[in-house]
């Protein structure tokens, strides 16, 4: 208790940084170093003279130099094509954070708007919501990537915007979205007769400005605990896909591709180039998972106040 | 019984020697001792020999020994051996006379009719019977090309041409049979092979027969049971070429007629996963997915392939295909990537031929459509490719820089001086300079389309991104599926560029390649929607010449002119590469690049 506390005492920008115990701590710093090189990396070759690792394009092969093992010229080795395997591990970063990240807050932001106003409707609306979180949680996650690939891959629908990712991106809210949509739902729907909600009715507060200033609030902690899990869900999930070949359009670099495009060399001794951006999945998700401490602070007695 | 046990080695090598003067005395002998002694183990040996089977053919065999040791086993410098009840030796070599190739897929189907896909056409080469063969060319370091401008009879046993060239006799070869019904190769047969062709094309052979001038089997007559004259033939260069193809061979007539319905009058459903031909190979057994069982035609008459057993197996990853030949449980292991390759060829035990092959490393151009209609644009293109880069690089120097759209390999290169018609090299100043020309100075952007999971188009289309994202285009990668790609070639879909692996014309004639890729009318596959009125005009002029001196000059024009207009960017032309056990020989290369399984044998 002594830890938490202190903890609460500190500033919120500090709490963001230390976690309640040590493990905790590391995997925060961790998720952060990452976000800062991801964050970096695209001007990290500018700077190059003062980095104690090379850095190179990650999309200018070098085809005379293909699957070479770690050495101090390229940390990670390199890839069949001949590609830095470093480099792009570092940029992979930045592409499926920012993916993830989108992702769930889409799918998230929905699931929440949506499950609270179930929950306060109750009677057909909360029937319906149900019906449609059952049947897209009823495809395995893979086979749901997949179906939008297959629905959304010939239709160039989404302008500028680089349509894999847009159709990853979807498919990450797809199955976000019932997820957050059950748990806010859950969390909500013994507050519809509290004495507070019928104090806002009273009020005339309108059914949106209950959902919204009353509803959302309180689900606070179970939204912020759910966040980084899912974030770390994402990112496997992004890199499932592109394993399979969807997503992300080669050779831009991601983790889940570049994994794929080490595979068959692991039999022959070439390792190098699938274990490091696995590597970055399982520290990524590690780090994400430094984050779920929110669920002990804030689901518990002091933390769903409104 | 410890120290027998160590005498075991010895008794061994005692035994084998025994074995080994059998064998050379002659096959399987028994020998018996009367006396009766108790046994106390049983060792069997594999001993490897080398069997001289002619004056000049020598064969490693494998030798099984089986010995029964006993107490009273005894041996000294003078050899006291009491052994055993009986010594078999036998001589078992079923497992060096089969050869295991691992492909990549299964095989498609087995109807000639529909041909097409490239295992089925590897396997419908060997197990069927075509008109003609091209010889086995000289051995030319461990391997031989075949002789392209020489063909032996297959089941026609010999042909004349009139001297117009648009009546051919046909001598159909006797005594041939099929191997699976019994039935006699007749006439008929030969009749109903060219009618089911036609009737069923317009691909495969329809399509060959088709360019030979047949169109109609009433242009086919029947002069009695052994001859036949095709009437009306078109006169060119390539109509034996073309009869040696894989999907022209002879078929069992009564037995797909058997198996023919109402409604599938031409058995193509039951031809698709049966068999009914008389190649060198016949199918045995076909495991839909997994394996394919070939054996040793044992109707055939000539010169026997070594391998009485050829089994494909199916193996979908490339990286276990190499384990499985690197392990020595297959013989062959067919499509490996370049690093793959190399992988292959530091085993111990794997050899790779690596052989200078017409196989172009080409990239298609849109030539219908913006912005590589503009011919300006399409030359810069052909100057801000690096050749080296992809030669050495990407193909680890398994290849030559190209020059142009007949292969430096081609005989034809150098027959027609076709080095001076190749214009480019890398010079990104000189792209620079006809991009601006062409009105995009500052760059552009445009797609090019690759097939997924294929290494090569990778390598190549990463490559060509960065090489041309120094001139300030933007080059976006499309992976598709195979079946995508095909719509987008053939109809001319893609949005700049388009990349499909090695392409290779299946004869070795620049008329073949015109009519085939650059004839704007009636080319079969103009992936490239180029068109060039001249070009046409002198593919009109020289279909009919059969001559390569009234050749030459048109088709240096022809060169000349593709060249200059740059319709595909054509990089290099890659070896053709086959990982294989060492012990495999006998490899001859045909230029359709389909291997020929009745050359090879345990020798090399």
């Amino acid at each position: 208790m002594t830890t938490l506390s202190a903890q609460r005492e500190r500033g919120t920008m500090a709490r963001i940084f230390v976690g309640p115990t040590v493990g905790m701590t590391i995997r925060r710093s961790l998720f952060f170093f990452m976000v800062f090189l991801a964050v970096v990396a695209p001007w990290l070759d500018d700077f190059s003279h003062w980095l104690p690792f090379p850095i190179y394009d990650p999309l200018r092969p070098d085809p005379f130099n293909p699957v070479s093992p770690p050495t101090a010229e390229h940390w990670f080795g390199t890839d069949t094509l001949g590609l830095d395997v470093f480099t792009r591990v570092l940029m992979a970063t930045r592409v499926d954070f920012t993916l993830a990240l989108i992702g769930v807050a889409l799918g998230g932001g929905l699931g929440c708007l949506a499950g609270a106003w179930a929950a306060y409707r109750r009677g057909w609306v909360d029937m319906v919501a149900l019906r449609i979180v059952e049947v897209l949680q009823s495809f395995p996650v893979l086979l749901l990537g997949l179906a939008m690939f297959a629905a959304f891959g010939s239709l160039e629908i989404f302008g500028p915007v680089d349509h894999g990712m847009a159709v990853l991106v979807l498919s990450i809210s797809m199955v976000n979205f019932p997820l957050y949509l059950r748990q806010v739902r859950s969390v909500l729907l013994p507050l519809t007769e509290a004495e507070f909600v019928q104090a806002a009715k009273c009020a005339g507060l309108g059914a949106w400005g209950i959902v919204w200033h009353h509803f959302i609030p309180n689900a606070r902690g179970q939204i912020l605990a759910l966040f980084p899990l899912t974030c770390a869900y994402a990112i496997q999930i992004i890199a499932g896909l592109s394993f399979i070949g969807l997503g992300i359009e080669p050779p831009n670099p991601e983790w889940g591709s570049m994994i794929k495009a080490g595979a068959t060399l692991i039999v022959q001794g070439h390792w190098w180039v699938s274990v490091f951006p696995g590597a970055a999945i399982v520290i990524s998700v590690y780090s994400l998972t430094g984050f779920s401490a929110r669920s002990e602070t804030l689901v518990g007695p002091g933390g769903t106040s409104a | 019984m410890k120290m027998l046990w160590k005498r075991v080695p010895s008794v061994i090598a005692v035994v084998a020697a025994m074995a080994m003067v059998a064998v050379a005395c002659g096959g399987t002998e028994t020998v018996t001792v009367t006396e009766e002694v108790v046994v106390t183990s049983i060792v069997t040996e594999v001993v490897t020999e080398e069997v001289v089977v002619t004056e000049t053919e020598t064969v490693t065999e494998e030798v099984v020994v089986t010995s029964i040791v006993t107490e009273e086993v005894v041996v000294t410098e003078e050899v006291e051996v009491v052994v055993t009840e009986t010594v078999e030796v036998m001589v078992d070599d079923s497992e060096a006379r089969t050869l295991r190739i691992a492909i990549a897929d299964d095989v498609e189907q087995l109807d000639p009719a529909l041909g097409s896909a490239q295992l089925t056409n590897l396997v419908l080469k060997n197990v069927y019977m075509q008109p003609v063969q091209y010889r086995p060319g000289p051995d030319v370091g461990g391997f031989s090309y075949a002789d392209t401008t020489s063909f032996e009879g297959q089941w026609i046993e010999s042909w004349d041409f009139s001297d117009d060239f648009r009546t051919i006799t046909l001598r159909l070869r006797q005594g041939l049979t099929f191997p699976t019904s019994g039935n006699p190769v007749t006439a008929d047969d030969a009749i109903y092979t060219i009618n089911r062709a036609l009737a069923t094309g317009p691909a495969g052979p329809a399509w060959v027969w088709g360019n030979i001038g047949v169109t109609s089997i009433d242009q086919i007559e029947r002069v009695d049971d052994r001859t036949l004259v095709v009437h009306n033939a078109r006169p060119s260069t390539i109509v034996l070429p073309l009869m040696r193809d894989q999907t022209m061979g002879i078929m069992d007539s009564v037995t797909i007629q058997a198996n023919s319905t109402e409604d599938d009058p031409w058995g193509r459903d039951w031809l698709k996963q049966n068999y009914a031909g008389n190649g060198r190979y016949v199918v045995d057994s076909w495991d839909r997915g997994s394996r394919m069982v070939l054996k040793r035609n044992p109707t055939w008459t000539g010169f026997q392939p070594y391998f009485e057993t050829v089994e494909l197996l199916t193996v979908p990853e490339a990286a276990n295909r190499l384990a499985l030949l690197q392990s020595g449980d297959v013989d062959i292991a067919l499509d490996l990537s370049v690093q793959q390759l190399q992988s292959a060829a530091a085993s111990d035990g794997v050899k790779v031929l690596s052989v200078p092959d017409r196989n172009g490393i080409n990239v298609l151009l849109n030539n219908q459509a913006p912005p590589f209609d503009n011919v300006t644009l399409r030359k810069a293109m052909s100057y801000a490719v690096d050749y080296n880069a992809i030669v050495n690089g990407v193909l680890n120097g398994q290849a030559v820089p190209s020059q142009g759209p007949i292969s430096v390999n081609s005989r034809f290169f150098d027959l027609y001086n076709l080095e001076d018609a190749w214009i480019y090299e890398h010079d990104p100043d000189r792209a620079r300079q006809l991009m601006a020309e062409a009105g995009y100075p500052d760059g552009f952007e445009f797609e090019m389309v690759i097939r997924q999971d294929i290494p090569l188009d990778e390598a190549v289309a990463t490559n060509l991104k960065a090489q041309f994202a120094d001139l300030g285009i933007d080059m976006s990668i499309r992976p598709v599926t195979g079946a995508e790609m095909f719509d987008h070639l053939f109809g001319l879909t893609y949005g700049g560029m388009a990349f499909r692996g090695g392409l290779l014309d299946y004869v070795d004639d620049p008329y073949y390649q015109f009519f085939l890729w650059w004839d704007s009318q009636d080319a079969a596959i103009n992936w490239t929607g180029f068109a060039d009125a001249r070009i046409d005009e002198i593919l009109d002029e020289t279909a009919s010449v059969v001559s390569d001196p009234g050749r030459r000059e048109p088709y240096r024009e022809a060169v000349t002119r593709l060249v200059d207009a740059a319709p595909m960017l054509w990089l290099a032309n890659a070896n053709y590469t086959l990982a294989m056990r060492d012990d495999i020989g006998g490899f001859t290369l045909h230029p359709d690049g389909l291997l020929w399984f009745a050359t090879l044998n345990r020798s090399g």
